[in-house]
This record gives structure tokens, C-alpha cells and sequence, in this order.
């Protein structure tokens, strides 16, 4: 198998590479592009290598948000001062990614541009309301909440020409909690069977003011828990509301049988992991 | 791989059964179908592409007409298609069955027996059955507007 590997110097070049041609992938870190490579399942007629564009790299702060370059890896995120600082669960869901071969190669933007439901950077993220920053053609840039850039299994909102520049991750208010937990009941460095990650934003009579839940391996795309979300806004969390809220998201997911368990046990599972991150961040 | 799929067709049973007796207008409604070339009577050849993400599919193949009964309303279709890029194939035999359903439309059953050979198994069958969910949802409606 042959292909055109071109390493463009900015990001009009880049964008321009990847529009060009059909089929045309852009390769961040490799480690999911070369899963798709060696089960033959792409063949890609060129490969652009975005590891000359300065634009991608760095993690900063501001005024208490994140800016994550789309290049950083999930080792660097897990590690970052400012992402520990600001975001420690952001941090502590990405130190549980996988082994730490795959945390210092894989990257962020990788990571969302591949799109597989069933890892675990896209629901903490948008259950931290992030969003990614897209660069296109001739200087073009648009902003999309993380959870409305997947539109279905291996398929985002991503057009030929764009490449993502970064994630945004906004200032959480000091009482604010998150939380990332994956059901792993096969081994460490697995695929979770679902995966949970919520927010809470508590006010000081003990109500909970906001609240974002996001599942992974719950769907063909990150599947946002809003049922969830509503039982739980505005009420002050007791253990049975917590537990009346956490039942509605067996409905609200869509997951599939295979290998790590079927339709209804990452239903049943979906509740228990949803119970006990809202228990968890509430306490 | 064995899949069902049922739906309702707002058109008379004998309007139904005729458009499934054109091989042709059936594959119109079916997205993805392109290249049909007739060879004889009950077969054609044609290509077939699908897509998940990255992965893109084209199946270059037959399909023909093996059984058809006109007064039970079933047809026995055999489609077989061979992707050259991506190595690997598909075999499928298609049972389509029409019936009257309410207020004088028609229910369909679509029974599909699916050999996925060589690399695109690699997909999987829970990624497979869903790309075939969402073309069987694309037929229906597509047949549904061509039958309005």
C-alpha cells in the first residue's frame, strides 16, 4: 500500500492538503490511524502530518479557562500544571486513558477527530462545557460545543479542509465538582462498558444550581444526559432523588451488544455509574 | 449476520408489489446504489457504497431476482459484492415480503442473511447493523415518497 505523506508548515497549507483530496487524513498522534491502517479498513490516498504546525501545540490558562492545543498529549493534559490546577478532574480522566505508551502519543485532537464513542476525553469534556476550535480553509475558524461535534460512529461535523486547532475548556466557578468514572470490569487498560462523567454546580442553601452528565460507550456518539440533568437541577440532592434521576438514563442511551456487555447491562450499568458520580460530587 | 427489518409503507399492497418487481426502481431507494446495469432478464450489476467515518466501502456486484412469487407477495433476491480496495466482501440473500396493513397500507419485511468476508468484518456486526438500520430507515422513506 502506497500513500502521499505531506508535512504542511501553517495551517493554510495544511487545510489545504487535507480538501484537496477525498481521501486525504490527518494524522496527529498515529495511534488510531494506525489501528484503521493495519485492520486495511482506510486507505488513504494522502497522509498530512501535522507536527510542524506551532498553532496545535501548548495547554495555557486564562482567566481561569483552558486552551489546549490540538496537538498536546493526553500525557501532557494529564500532567499540565494548569489542567491540575484549574480542571483536576479534566487531568484525572486523562491519566486514566488507556496505558501510558498510548497517553504520551495519543493527542487530543486526534482523539476527537476519530470520534469513537467509547473513549474517554469526550464526555469529561463536555461535561466541563468545552468546546473545539476548528481552522478551515483560507483563514476560516468556527467554534463547536464538543457535544454537537459527533454526528454519529467515527463521524463528527469536521469538513474536508478543516483540522481542529484546539479545545477551550471554560473557568468553573469555585464550588463547582466533576467528576470521570469508566466501568471497567475487564481489564485496566480497556474500552470502558459505559462511562460516566458529570458536573455540579452547588449553591449555598445546598440546592444544585447546574449539572452536565455525559456517557461514553453509550451510543454511537457521547450521549448527553439531560433527563438526568433536569431531574436534578434545582432540587436539593437526597439520596432518593439522586437515585429517581440516575434510573432515567437507561432510556436516554442507546448502546450496543458486543464484547463488553449487552444492550441492557450498560443500561443497568449507565444508572450505577450515573448514581454514583451524583452521589459523589454532591457529597 | 441475520437481520430484520419491518415498516409500513403508506401504499396499496399490489402498488408495493409491483414497484418490488422492478429491480431498478427498488435500488433507486436504496442510497448508495449506483452503476445498475441490466444483464438479462433478472439480474444487473451495479456498484454499492457505504461509509462509516473514515471508512469508506464500495462493492462492485451482482444482484438478481431468484424467486418470485406473485401471489404470496414474497421475493427472494441474492446480491453478492467484492470491495477491491479495502479486500473483503458481501453475500447477502434478501427475502422482501409484502402484506395489507392499516387503513390500506402496506406492511413490508425485509429478512437479510449477510456474509461479510475478508476486512470489512473488521467493523464489526454492531457497527454493521446499524449502518443497515439507517439505509433500510433511508429506503423506506425514500420508497414511501416514490409511492405518494
Amino acid at each position: 500500500m502506497t500513500f502521499e505523506y505531506v508535512e504542511p508548515e501553517d495551517l493554510d497549507e495544511a487545510s489545504a492538503a487535507l480538501g484537496a483530496d477525498e481521501d486525504a487524513v490527518a494524522l496527529a498522534g498515529g495511534t488510531a490511524f494506525t489501528l484503521l491502517l493495519r485492520q486495511g479498513l482506510i486507505r488513504p490516498g494522502r497522509v498530512v502530518g501535522l507536527r510542524r504546525l506551532a498553532e496545535l501545540r501548548g495547554i495555557s490558562a486564562h482567566k481561569g479557562g483552558l486552551r489546549i492545543g490540538a496537538l498536546a498529549t493526553h500525557r501532557e493534559i494529564e500532567m499540565s500544571p494548569h489542567v491540575r490546577a484549574l480542571q483536576p478532574a479534566l487531568a484525572a480522566a486523562f491519566a486514566a486513558i488507556a496505558t501510558i505508551r498510548i497517553r504520551n502519543q495519543a493527542t487530543i485532537g486526534g482523539n476527537l477527530a476519530h470520534a469513537d464513542p467509547s473513549q474517554d476525553p469526550p464526555p469529561i469534556l463536555v461535561a466541563l462545557g468545552a468546546t473545539i476550535e476548528i481552522a478551515g480553509p483560507a483563514g476560516a475558524r468556527r467554534s463547536v460545543p464538543v457535544e454537537s461535534f459527533f454526528i454519529d460512529y467515527l463521524s463528527t461535523v469536521l469538513s474536508p479542509g478543516e483540522l481542529i486547532l484546539g479545545v477551550t475548556v471554560p473557568p468553573a466557578a469555585p464550588k463547582d465538582r466533576a467528576v470521570y468514572h469508566k466501568f471497567l470490569p475487564r481489564s485496566a487498560d480497556d474500552y470502558a462498558t459505559v462511562s460516566v462523567a458529570a458536573s455540579v454546580r452547588l449553591e449555598a442553601d445546598g440546592r444544585i444550581a447546574g449539572c452536565r452528565i455525559a456517557l461514553g460507550g453509550a451510543g454511537p456518539t457521547p450521549v448527553r444526559a439531560r433527563r438526568v440533568e433536569a431531574a436534578v437541577i434545582g432540587r436539593v440532592p437526597t439520596a432518593e432523588l439522586i437515585r429517581d434521576a440516575a434510573d432515567l438514563v437507561r432510556d436516554e442511551i442507546d448502546p450496543i451488544d458486543d464484547a463488553r456487555g449487552s444492550v441492557r447491562y450498560k443500561r443497568e450499568m449507565a444508572a450505577v455509574w450515573v448514581r454514583r458520580a451524583l452521589t459523589e460530587l454532591v457529597a | 449476520m441475520k437481520l430484520q427489518h419491518r415498516f409500513a409503507v403508506p401504499a396499496s399492497r399490489d402498488r408495493v408489489w409491483a414497484t418490488f418487481k422492478d429491480l431498478p426502481v427498488v435500488a433507486a431507494c436504496v442510497p448508495g446504489v449506483d452503476e445498475l446495469v441490466r444483464l438479462d432478464a433478472d439480474r444487473y450489476s451495479g456498484r454499492f457504497g457505504a461509509g462509516v467515518g473514515p471508512i469508506h466501502l464500495s462493492l462492485e456486484g451482482e444482484v438478481g431476482l431468484e424467486i418470485l412469487d406473485d401471489a404470496a407477495g414474497r421475493a427472494l433476491l441474492r446480491a453478492n459484492g467484492t470491495d477491491r480496495r479495502l479486500g473483503g466482501g458481501v453475500r447477502a440473500l434478501v427475502t422482501l415480503s409484502v402484506d395489507p396493513g392499516e387503513a390500506g397500507g402496506t406492511d413490508v419485511v425485509i429478512d437479510s442473511d449477510v456474509q461479510v468476508l475478508g476486512r470489512i468484518g473488521e467493523l464489526g456486526q454492531p457497527i454493521m447493523k446499524r449502518k443497515a438500520d439507517e439505509i433500510m430507515r433511508a429506503f423506506a422513506s425514500r420508497l414511501a415518497e416514490r409511492l405518494a
